[in-house]
């Protein structure tokens, strides 16, 4: 319930994020927890955005190197820190830039250290994944009716 | 299989828990407040992290275990009486 | 509380409420020791700004036809002290240089990032650079600059251990205007 209304607060589907790959590192690491804002009309150079691209099974989040835009429309191109070359090459063939209407999920304005790490371990570590549920089976035994 | 939850219950009384309830909040809380001192005077963030981790595992082990502190005004149950039935 | 059980859940839980203070205090203090170290008000000097414009044909340089595309690119000095952004929660500061100049209509405006660089320690935080080469060859939407004039300058952002990202702009800004594309050599 928090999370549909935080949702809606902010504008974006999912406001809360785990930062899953090493293309903004330093600044983030594989666990990190991410908070969107989506409201804002447009973005500036600058700011960390996540944005999905038709395809790809997970949403990127890069910084925007370049933005052009007129009372309309923004256009974006966005460069992950650690990655030597801008996404152009992540984009759709021909699509140059990011619309920020339509390509934008949302705005990072807040960051907590590690602590989605946990989130990643359930998901892709198998080992983790049966151990915590061999814990939770054990941890019935010691509950009283 | 029944007996389990017993084996790890370790009770306090009731006045025990009060003196639990009221020992935790003032051990973590003001350790709060001096793990951020802790760091903002060294300058230094995992300090803080690093405090913080030292107040709650001293809170466990002073909170926790079922020491005699805890069990001194144990529950006084009444002796059953005996009733002679008159028919 | 009667348990060994609740009573570690208590303590755990009350860790956690304890933790989102510490978040709150953290982040307040950050925010108190920006303003106090003048964060927001930090000088730059920006020199010896060379441009030149050249007409690439890859696709990567912005070409979508045979015709190209006008990239620019730079040559700068740097002069600042970012110490003050420099805190007990402080990740990395990013710090990149940007040209902003207008389109064609009123209301259109383009920002473009030709430099930036990572600091993660803040022994390196003072910068003294000289003939820097801009990374990144930038373009328009459109085909050309047409000589625009723009404004060139050096923001940051800060990365924090806990807490909001902070941006922003120093302050001796400088004017150049994009360069006259150069012939192609036979």
């Amino acid at each position: 319930m928090t999370w549909k209304g935080l949702s809606i607060v902010t504008n974006a589907e999912s406001p809360i994020v785990v930062v899953l790959t090493g293309s903004m590192e330093p600044a983030f690491q594989r666990g990190d927890l991410l908070f969107l804002w989506n409201r804002n009309a447009r973005n500036a150079v600058g700011d960390v955005v996540v944005y999905n691209i038709e395809g790809k099974p997970i949403p990127i989040v890069h910084r925007v190197l370049r933005e052009h835009h007129n009372d309309k429309k923004q256009f974006l191109l966005t460069k992950g820190d650690n990655n030597p070359v801008d996404d152009l090459g992540l984009y759709k063939r021909k699509q140059q830039y990011l619309d920020k209407d339509k390509d934008i999920m949302g705005t990072v304005y807040g960051y907590m250290p590690r602590v989605g790490y946990v989130t990643i371990l359930i998901t892709e570590n198998q080992y983790f994944k049966f151990g915590l549920l061999g814990l939770l089976a054990l941890s019935s035994l010691f509950q009283r009716e | 299989m029944d007996a389990l939850p017993d084996l790890i219950e370790f009770p306090i009384d009731f006045v025990g828990q009060r003196k639990a309830n009221r020992l935790t909040n003032l051990l973590l809380f003001s350790g709060a407040a001096l793990s951020v001192l802790v760091g903002f005077v060294s300058q230094s963030f995992i300090n803080t992290i690093y405090a913080f981790a030292g107040v709650f595992v001293l809170t466990l082990v002073a909170i926790v275990p079922a020491w005699p502190y805890f069990n001194k005004n144990p529950v006084v149950w009444l002796k059953p009486k005996k009733i002679e039935i008159l028919l | 509380m009667f348990s060994l059980l609740q009573r570690g859940q208590q303590v755990s839980n009350q860790a956690i409420s304890a933790l989102s203070y510490i978040a709150f205090a953290i982040i307040a203090l950050f925010l108190a020791q920006l303003h106090f170290d003048n964060a927001y008000n930090l000088p730059s000097q920006i020199a010896n700004i060379e441009t030149s414009t050249n007409i690439r044909y890859s696709y990567s340089a912005g070409s979508t036809s045979a015709k190209g595309k006008e990239n620019s690119k730079i040559k700068f000095d740097i002069d600042t002290d970012l110490s003050s952004l420099f805190n007990w929660n402080t990740k990395q500061v990013f710090v990149y240089l940007t040209a902003t100049y207008p389109g064609k209509s009123p209301e259109s405006s383009n920002r473009v990032t030709y430099w930036d660089k990572i600091i993660t320690d803040p022994k390196d935080a003072k910068l003294s650079l000289k003939s820097v080469r801009g990374k990144y060859s930038v373009y328009d939407r459109e085909f050309s600059f047409r000589e625009r004039n723009a404004t060139l300058a050096l923001e940051w952002n800060i990365q924090p251990w806990i807490g909001p990202l902070v941006f922003g702009t120093l302050e001796g800004g400088q004017g150049f205007s994009f360069s006259k594309p150069e012939k192609p050599r036979k």
